[in-house]
């Protein structure tokens, strides 16, 4: 009897505990509830409605029209293959060129933590910064880019008035700005890869791409494909940098997901439609990036 | 605690979803009704005492475009501050923000500004919602001068339906700029009416525009005015991008007689005629320096300036800029004229050069001191305008008859036949102005037909007809959205002031 009061004493106690951290806890965890919470909320209901705010037509209640409208929408279409493109072809270009700089700098050399801190700056930058940069580079006339062509006797190139040279415009000027994130974590990886693994595999007559491909690259992949997810997460909400690069342009041919959802928002005032295209678009990165975690999962 | 969590959690998603319905149909912007009732003295009867500042003085908040679009309000702010015993705040918005940020300040209600400084192209969308008050009872006690302003600006872009809403700051227009030591030397005048057989002028057609183009693109190593080049030289330059490419096309198609719809809100911009003008637009390209596909206004401006190419349509400013030899190799050198045209069947030739952008001021509904904004805008507009548009460091265009005949303010040209030359050919294409659409909702239209422009130019297997009949698609489904016959009232509102200029 008495053991059994003081163990409800004791539980009592620890309540008592929990209780008093989650009071503590409790204005930040509403506060944090009511801003994502709420807002989400919001944005889901008004979704359902026509919501025309450039006209004088009042608020209407349109059931999943604006979703329908949304799969029917060549523009959205359009703005889902160029945000694949976009984001599969920048995370090649980071990871590649992430991984020779990692390589290179996984070597003793004079200065490596000099070239290694200088290496980091891109990924300081603001992209808004990275994206007026970019647009006096890729300049048609004045760019350096196309001096430089110019001087191997390559003619101009118009970056950001052809679909294609534009695709990889927006990719590289990503890619200069994140390759150095995947520089840093792949070059941990490289780091943590045991010597004698190395060793055994050059007893067993390896040759350097032998190495890499049997023995690097294996160690690395777990790095690699949590790097991937990162940026692949990162980049699907790019757009910043392409609204001063290309601001979707030419025509609609880097017009992301997120640059058609803020015109839609923003510049035609379609509500309800725009925030039809937000809910699509966090549905469809959820189950990417829940695909790609359980493949990790799986992986590990 | 879980069960807490939960529990709390999904009281407030019931909460929110309670408070949203609550809000149920109350619009958040103003009810057009306020629009088209709001009187002057209904506006002037609101109490004056949410305005005051702290040292009792009303304060007037004026919204518009930074940079150098602004400064004319600075150099005017104190004397006006004097004048009508205010305190003005001057509030700037980059250009490509700026109908963005009124929108929302207006969605909200907020109240923020009183008088806005925009491009006309909003009108409808603002006057329609009631985001702005008519002033034509102010106007009635205290005339700005209506008769001085250029129709083009007081009828086309300074009514809606038939009532004044606004007062123009800046009248912006399309002109055709050239090289007139390279139109007037005997050498080249020969050689172009021998290969073309008529005498070369200033293109009157777009037909001569095409032919002179050609005839000025010419290699590095050729000569030009009996002198070897030493870099390429082209015939014209263009608008390339994306955003405003839409009104250097509106120059041919308006002329060749395309227009956006018809009086039943059906689309005709993929006439024949669009479609034709389309076609020469693109054509022209071979006729420009290879990069001009990313040319915007800057990069625009300097190709002339440099003296790489013959000639251009532009806003009016390398007229003014380009008498400065510190940045332009061409000072004293340059004409101006009526951007070319199509002929018609009578002989005649129809010219529209699009009043592209342009500038307005209008009084805000949510404005506490109409009087005083209104004597603001009628300052801006008429006492301190000839200061601000004939100087280099305004963004500002000339808008008023007596803008013109004052060529002695105009002091950055060396000669008085310049500055008379430039005006009149400004004032030739103001008086063939060519409205940008101004309906509600003329951001998304003229965004998807900028799209569709563009994406035509910059294609190879893209044809007019398909970039043409996308838009009159896209159009029709906007069109819908909005429900047809609000748009349809709102599109002969824009006809009322588009005949009353006689278009």
């Amino acid at each position: 009897m008495l053991y059994k009061r003081n163990k409800e004493r004791t539980l009592t106690q620890s309540q008592i505990d929990k209780r008093f951290g989650l009071s503590l806890v409790l204005p930040a965890i509403v506060i944090v509830i009511i801003i994502a919470v709420f807002p989400l909320c919001y944005a889901l209901f008004l979704s359902f409605f026509k919501y025309e705010l450039a006209t004088s037509i009042p608020k209407k209640f349109v059931g999943l029209n604006n979703y329908i409208r949304v799969f029917s929408d060549a523009r959205f279409w359009n703005a889902l293959k160029v945000t694949a493109i976009i984001v599969a072809g920048g995370i090649i270009l980071q990871l590649a060129i992430g991984l020779i700089v990692a390589l290179l700098l996984n070597k003793e050399f004079h200065g490596k933590k000099i070239v290694t801190a200088f290496l980091l700056i891109p990924s300081v930058i603001a992209p808004v910064v990275v994206g007026f940069i970019f647009r006096m580079m890729f300049n048609d006339r004045y760019g350096p880019i196309n001096y430089f062509l110019s001087l191997l006797h390559i003619s101009p190139v118009s970056w950001l008035s052809k679909p294609i040279p534009s695709y990889f415009a927006v990719m590289l000027a990503n890619a200069w700005e994140w390759f150095p994130f995947m520089m840093l974590m792949l070059l941990a990886g490289l780091q943590s890869i045991s010597k004698d693994q190395m060793e055994a595999a050059e007893l067993d007559g390896c040759n350097d791409l032998q190495k890499f491909f049997y023995v690097t690259l294996p160690n690395l992949w777990n790095i690699i494909l949590t790097v991937v997810l990162i940026r692949a997460i990162e980049d699907f909400k790019m757009f910043d940098l392409i609204w001063v690069l290309t601001a979707g342009g030419p025509g609609v041919a880097t017009e992301t997901l997120n640059i058609y959802t803020y015109k839609q928002g923003f510049n035609f005032f379609s509500i309800g439609y725009a925030l039809a295209l937000a809910v699509v678009q966090t549905v469809l990165t959820f189950f990417i990036v829940k695909t790609m975690y359980t493949r990790i999962k799986k992986k590990n | 605690m879980k069960k807490w969590l939960k529990g709390a959690l999904l009281l407030l998603v019931v909460v929110s979803f309670v408070l949203i319905s609550c809000e149920g149909n109350s619009n958040s912007g103003v009810s057009s009704d306020k629009a088209t009732n709001t009187t002057a003295e209904q506006v002037s009867s609101e109490p004056a005492s949410s305005t005051k500042s702290a040292s009792d003085k009303i304060k007037i908040t004026v919204v518009g475009d930074g940079g150098n679009n602004q400064v004319a309000w600075l150099w005017n702010q104190q004397e006006m501050e004097d004048e009508f015993g205010c305190e003005i705040e001057i509030v700037s918005v980059p250009f490509e923000n700026l109908y963005t940020k009124l929108k929302t300040e207006f969605v909200g209600n907020t109240g923020a500004y009183d008088i806005i400084v925009y491009f006309p192209k909003f009108m409808g969308d603002f006057v329609e919602n009631g985001y702005i008050i008519p002033i034509d009872d102010y106007i009635a006690k205290d005339d700005p001068n209506l008769a001085d302003i250029v129709p083009a600006f007081q009828e086309l872009y300074g009514k809606w339906g038939g009532k004044t809403y606004n007062l123009p700051y800046d009248g912006d227009v399309l002109a055709l700029f050239y090289r007139n030591d390279i139109f007037t030397d005997p050498i080249e005048k020969q050689n172009f009416k021998a290969k073309y057989g008529y005498e070369l002028h200033t293109p009157k057609t777009w037909d001569e525009y095409m032919d002179i183009a050609e005839f000025f693109t010419r290699k590095k190593g050729d000569t030009l005015m009996g002198k070897v080049l030493t870099e390429d030289f082209y015939g014209t330059a263009t608008y390339g991008q994306q955003d405003f490419q839409y009104c250097w096309y509106m120059c041919i198609a308006g002329s060749m007689g395309a227009d956006y719809f018809d009086e039943d809100m059906n689309p005709t911009i993929n006439s024949p005629e669009a479609v034709k003008a389309l076609e020469l637009f693109k054509e022209q390209f071979k006729y420009c320096p290879p990069e001009c596909t990313n040319f915007g206004f800057d990069e625009l401006q300097a190709i002339f300036l440099e003296g790489n190419c013959a000639m251009e349509i532009q806003w009016t400013d390398p007229g003014r800029v380009g008498q400065n030899p510190e940045i332009s190799n061409i000072s004293g050198k340059i004409g101006t004229a009526l951007v070319p045209g199509t002929k018609q069947a009578d002989g005649t030739i129809k010219n529209t050069a699009t009043l592209a952008a342009g500038r307005v001021m209008a009084i805000s509904s949510t404005c506490k001191n109409p009087d005083i904004a209104y004597q603001i805008i009628r300052y801006m507009s008429q006492e301190a305008s000839l200061a601000y548009v004939s100087s280099p460091q305004s963004g500002q265009d000339p808008f008023r008859f007596s803008h013109y005949e004052n060529t002695g303010a105009f002091e950055m040209f060396e000669r008085q036949s310049d500055a008379v030359d430039y005006l009149n050919g400004i004032k030739e294409n103001l008086e063939h102005g060519y409205p940008e659409l101004m309906i509600p909702g003329a951001q998304q239209y003229l965004d998807q037909l900028a799209v569709n422009i563009n994406d035509y130019i910059s294609s190879n297997t893209m044809t007019a007809q398909k970039a043409l009949d996308n838009t009159a698609k896209q159009w029709n489904d906007i069109t819908n959205t909005y429900g047809k016959d609000n748009m349809k009232t709102a599109y002969k509102n824009m006809l009322v002031q588009v005949r009353s200029v006689g278009l």
